[in-house]
C-alpha cells in the first residue's frame, strides 16, 4: 500500500462506521412509519369488548341520507343503478328477471327465494319493497349495510318497474324457466312426501 | 533477502481484490434479485383459513359478483371481508348444521367477528384506495388474479412498489408523487 492511498481508506473506514450512529434512529422512524399508531377499517382493536375498531352505530340510528330521500323522483338513470345493484345483490336467489330461478335458489332448502313478479306483490307500493330491503322478511336478511339507502330506493323502483314490464330479455327468459323448473322439484318433493305420509 | 512473496502473489492480490468486489456486487445484486421473487413478495402461497371458505364454489359455481360479499370495495378504501350474516340466508338450512361452518355459526350467535387471516396486505405507511381504482376501470382480476379460480386465495400479484408505480405511471394523470401512496 503506498502512502497516498492511506487517507482515502481511512476516509472509507470513517465513512463506513460514521453510518451506525444515526442508524438507531432511522430504524425507530422507519418502524413508526411502517407500524401506523392507526386502525384501518377492518382492523382488531382490544379497546371494544367486540374486538373491533369498527362500530356499529347505536339500535334506530337514522341515516341523514334515508331522511334526504324519500319523496323519490324516478328517472332512467335511477332504473339503470337500481338494474345494476339489483343484479349484484338480489339476482343472486331471486334470479336476474326476478323470476325466482337462480343457481342459489335450486340448491336452497325451502323456503326458496320466492318470485318477485307475482301478482301478490304487484299490489304492493314500492315502499313495501324498500322495507324488505332495509329490514329482510323471513330468511332473507336486511340488505342495509350492502345498500345505502339511496340505492335501496333505486332498487326497489326497478322491481316496481320490472312487475310492469312484460317485454323479456334473454336473462328473464332463463330466469322464467329455471324458476319452472324449481317449482316442478318442489312439487314433485311435497307429492313425494304427501304419499310417504 | 528472499522475496516473501513468490512472484505470482500479484497476480493472486488483484485477482482476490476483483474477487471481492464482484462477490459484493454479486451479493447486492443477488439480494435485489431474491427480493424480487414469488417468495419474498408472499405470491402464490395459499393462506389456510378458519372455515375452507371456497371462492370457485360462490364466484365460479353460483355465479355470486365479487360485490355481493365484499360490498364496501365501491365507496370506501378497503374491499372488506363478509361479516358472518352475509353467509346465512343461504347457509341456513342446508349447511349450517355441517361441522365446517361451525366457527361461522358460533360468529353469528355471539356476534364476534370470525377472525379470517390476511392474504394481500401492504404495510402501514401505504395508503390504499379500492374505491378510486375500481370506479376508475381496473378489475379485481389485475391486482388479484383468477379468484374465482382459487380454493384457497393466494396473492397473484407481487404488489411492491415497483408494481404500483408501472401501472400508475402508464396512466393519464401520472400518479407518481410519493405522497399519493405515503403519508
Ligand atoms: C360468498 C362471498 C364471497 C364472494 C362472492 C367473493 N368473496 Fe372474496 N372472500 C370472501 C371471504 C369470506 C374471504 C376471507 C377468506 C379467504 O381469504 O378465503 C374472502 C377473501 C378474499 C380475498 C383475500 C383477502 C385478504 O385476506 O387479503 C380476495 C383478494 C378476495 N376475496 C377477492 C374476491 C374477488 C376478486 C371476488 C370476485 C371474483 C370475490 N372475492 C368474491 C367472500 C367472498
Ligand atoms: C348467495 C348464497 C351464498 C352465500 C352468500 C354464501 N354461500 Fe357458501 N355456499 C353456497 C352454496 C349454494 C354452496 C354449495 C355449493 C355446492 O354444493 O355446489 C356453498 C358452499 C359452501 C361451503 C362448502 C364448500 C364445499 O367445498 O363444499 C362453505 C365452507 C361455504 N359455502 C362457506 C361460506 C361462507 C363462510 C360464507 C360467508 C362469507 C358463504 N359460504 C356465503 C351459497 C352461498
Ligand atoms: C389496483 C389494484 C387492486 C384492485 C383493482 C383491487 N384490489 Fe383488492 N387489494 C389490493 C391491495 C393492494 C390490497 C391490500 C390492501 C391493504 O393491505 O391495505 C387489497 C386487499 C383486498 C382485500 C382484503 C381486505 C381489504 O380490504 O384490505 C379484499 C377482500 C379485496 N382486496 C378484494 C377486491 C375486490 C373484490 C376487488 C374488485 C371489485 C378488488 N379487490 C380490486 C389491490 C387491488
Ligand atoms: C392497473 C393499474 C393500477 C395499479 C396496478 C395500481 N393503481 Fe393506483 N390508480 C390507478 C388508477 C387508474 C387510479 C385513478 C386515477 C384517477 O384519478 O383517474 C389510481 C389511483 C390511486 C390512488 C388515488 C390517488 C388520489 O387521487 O388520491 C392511490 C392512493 C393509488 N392509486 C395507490 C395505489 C397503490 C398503493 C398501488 C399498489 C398496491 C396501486 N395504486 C396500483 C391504477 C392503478
Ligand atoms: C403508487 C403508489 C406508490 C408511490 C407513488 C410511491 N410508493 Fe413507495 N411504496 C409503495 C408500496 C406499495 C410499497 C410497499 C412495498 C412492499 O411492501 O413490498 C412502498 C414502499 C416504499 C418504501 C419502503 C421500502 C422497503 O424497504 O420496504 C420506501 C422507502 C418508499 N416506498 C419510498 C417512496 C418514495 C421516495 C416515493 C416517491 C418517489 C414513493 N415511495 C412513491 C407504493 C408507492
Amino acid at each position: 500500500m503506498t502512502a497516498s492511498r492511506a487517507p482515502l481508506l481511512l476516509t472509507a473506514c470513517s465513512l463506513v462506521i460514521s453510518c451506525r450512529g444515526s442508524h438507531e434512529r432511522e430504524r425507530a422512524d422507519f418502524e413508526r412509519m411502517r407500524l401506523q399508531q392507526r386502525y384501518t377499517l377492518y382492523a382488531a382493536s382490544p379497546s371494544f369488548a367486540n374486538g373491533q375498531s369498527m362500530q356499529s352505530p347505536p339500535a334506530g340510528t337514522v341515516s341523514r341520507e334515508a331522511l334526504a330521500t324519500v319523496p323519490i323522483v324516478v328517472t332512467p338513470q335511477l332504473l339503470a343503478r337500481g338494474k345494476d345493484r339489483f343484479t349484484i345483490y338480489c339476482a343472486v336467489c331471486h334470479g336476474a328477471g326476478g323470476f325466482g330461478g337462480s343457481l342459489v335458489a335450486e340448491n336452497m332448502g325451502q323456503p326458496r327465494p320466492p318470485s318477485l313478479r307475482s301478482q301478490a306483490l304487484l299490489t304492493r307500493p314500492v315502499e313495501y319493497i324498500f322495507t324488505v330491503a332495509t329490514a329482510g322478511k323471513g330468511r332473507m336478511p336486511a340488505y342495509a349495510p350492502q345498500l345505502t339507502a339511496s340505492d335501496r330506493w333505486a332498487v326497489a323502483s326497478y322491481v316496481h318497474a320490472l312487475q310492469s314490464d312484460t317485454t323479456r330479455s334473454t336473462d328473464d327468459v332463463k330466469d322464467s324457466l329455471m324458476a319452472e323448473q324449481i317449482a316442478r322439484i318442489d312439487s314433485a318433493a311435497a307429492a313425494a312426501a304427501a304419499r310417504r305420509r | 533477502m528472499a522475496a516473501i512473496f513468490p512472484p505470482w502473489a500479484n497476480v493472486a492480490a488483484r485477482a482476490s481484490l476483483i474477487a471481492g468486489v464482484c462477490a459484493l456486487g454479486g451479493l447486492a445484486v443477488g439480494v435485489m434479485a431474491w427480493a424480487r421473487t414469488p417468495n419474498a413478495t408472499r405470491r402464490y402461497q395459499p393462506v389456510s383459513q378458519p372455515v375452507p371458505f371456497d371462492h370457485r364454489v360462490h364466484v365460479a359455481g353460483e355465479h355470486i359478483d365479487c360485490r355481493y360479499c365484499h360490498f364496501s370495495v365501491e365507496r370506501s378504501s378497503t374491499a372488506g371481508i363478509p361479516p358472518s350474516t352475509t353467509c346465512v340466508p343461504c347457509h341456513s338450512t342446508t349447511w349450517l348444521t355441517s361441522a365446517t361452518l361451525a366457527p361461522v355459526v358460533k360468529s353469528v350467535e355471539t356476534n364476534t367477528p370470525l377472525r379470517w387471516n390476511r392474504v394481500t396486505a401492504l404495510p402501514g405507511f401505504v395508503y390504499f384506495n379500492h374505491a378510486v381504482h375500481v370506479n376508475n376501470g381496473v378489475h379485481c382480476e389485475t391486482c388479484h388474479g383468477r379468484v374465482d379460480r382459487m380454493a384457497a386465495v393466494y396473492q397473484a400479484e407481487p404488489l411492491t412498489m415497483n408494481w404500483c408505480v408501472s401501472c400508475h405511471r402508464a396512466r393519464a394523470p401520472r400518479l407518481t408523487n410519493c405522497s399519493t401512496c405515503h403519508r
